[in-house]
């Protein structure tokens, strides 16, 4: 009788369920002949897999955008202002490169997961490339027109009027950026998005929100004298642009710290 | 020089993520918990040329991030976030019924002791097998076990509360 095995095991009801909800992911030997003769446990033991599998979801939660980028290039820059005068030139090209091999392993690590063929491929490439000519050439138009638009100048409009114009592109204001001196509605490709200007130590950097767009990854762009990346955010994607990686990366950091999207 | 920086981007890109999470369920707001990761690693960086064994990564920043959250929660403990502020919001995937399943669940893991939930997020986040848990909490392997069972059997007990189980799930008692 089953009794017997069990005994031999010392394992009954009551410590197979401790030992089963101690770790769901494992079922020893002792609790395999104890489900062996108790084979009913087994939906037990799936819906404990179950649950954990539930909770892992829930835990899993996603990081701030670009949160290893900020640590890497905080610390990094720390110490090359420390350890070399001419730490600008060397900060940019740490940064630089830092980008580069974080967006590569991004744009592969996502490409692996979602893209199964070349042509989606190029076909979502001519679309990114669309849409960053559309963001510069409207960034140039806009400043063509108003010029001002790019000086350091106080914000022109409340938090209330700031609150609307981000809810309006589906975003949402956590804590005020600082460097933030413009921020306006705009109109790219005919559709309605957000035009923020951030003030970075070596110069203006343009963010453009455009709502209703869709990236499978994180695409960066050379254009025209003007170096940026498009994001993809929830149910939006975020265009990044300015003159140099450095104002970039910077800007990219201040935004996403302060703007959550969904 | 390089090697150290190497080394470096390394650990950030391998535990950022994982070090976000166990802080954000540590901390209960993500820009603290950010903070925290932050602090975790410009510690790390300064220590960086003493860490000869790359296998004790892990266990080492674990350590001092626990430090820094210690240090913060004798400081103030911080409020319960409104729930619609989840970060379940980001996932794309969620259907209605499946987001309020995971914002009533979210909003258990909230609940839970930090007696309990540490360790749960240790095995659960982390990967941590009862020994490791152990040596990180410095607790011994009984007691992770039950603070394990009951940190599940608290879980249900909340969602019973919430109706949203009529009955135990697996069976906990």
């Amino acid at each position: 009788m089953s009794n017997e095995k069990n005994n031999a095991f010392n394992l009954n009801e009551v410590t197979f369920l401790h030992r089963l909800h101690q770790n769901p992911a494992v079922v020893d030997e002792e609790m395999m002949v104890f489900l062996k003769e108790h084979p009913s446990k087994l939906e037990t033991v799936k819906q404990a897999k179950e649950f954990d599998k539930q909770l892992v979801d829930v835990m899993s939660l996603i990081p701030p955008e670009g949160l290893a980028d900020r640590i890497i290039v905080k610390n990094c820059f720390s110490n090359q202002m420390v350890n070399n005068p001419n730490w600008f030139s060397g900060f940019a090209m740490l940064a630089s490169l830092f980008l580069v091999v974080s967006i590569s392993w991004w744009a592969w690590q996502s490409n692996i997961a979602q893209v199964s063929s070349r042509d989606k491929l190029s076909i979502v490439a001519s679309l990114d490339n669309n849409m960053s000519s559309s963001i510069v050439a409207h960034i140039i138009e806009h400043v063509a027109q108003h010029p001002e638009i790019m000086t350091t100048k106080p914000l022109a409009v409340n938090d209330v009027e700031l609150q609307k114009i981000f809810n309006f592109v589906g975003a949402s204001l956590s804590k005020p950026i600082e460097t933030m001196s413009y921020a306006g509605a705009c109109v790219v490709d005919g559709k309605q998005g957000l035009h923020v200007v951030i003030q970075e130590k070596t110069g203006p950097v343009t963010v453009i929100v455009l709502p209703g767009k869709h990236l499978e990854v994180m695409q960066p762009f050379n254009e025209d004298g003007f170096i940026g990346n498009l994001i993809p955010v929830k149910g939006a994607v975020v265009a990044i642009v300015g003159k140099s990686e450095i104002q970039v990366v910077m800007a990219q950091a201040s935004f996403f710290k302060a703007v959550k999207f969904g | 020089m390089k090697n150290k920086q190497h080394f470096f981007e390394k650990i950030v890109k391998a535990y950022s993520t994982d070090l976000f999470r166990f802080s954000y369920w540590l901390s209960k707001d993500r820009d603290i918990a950010e903070d925290l990761v932050q602090e975790t690693f410009a510690r790390a960086w300064r220590a960086i040329d003493n860490l000869n064994d790359e296998k004790s990564v892990k266990y080492w920043l674990l350590t001092i991030l626990r430090r820094e959250n210690a240090r913060r929660f004798k400081k103030k403990r911080p409020e319960l976030i409104d729930i619609e502020d989840a970060i379940v919001t980001d996932d794309k995937s969620n259907q209605p019924e499946e987001k309020l399943e995971k914002q009533i669940l979210y909003k258990a893991i909230m609940k839970l002791d930090d007696d309990f939930k540490e360790p749960l997020l240790l095995q659960l986040v982390w990967g941590y097998s009862g020994e490791e848990i152990g040596k990180q909490l410095e607790l011994k392997l009984a007691t992770v076990n039950t603070r394990l069972f009951r940190a599940r059997k608290q879980l249900k007990k909340i969602l019973i509360e919430e109706n949203t189980i009529k009955k135990p799930v697996g069976g906990i008692r």
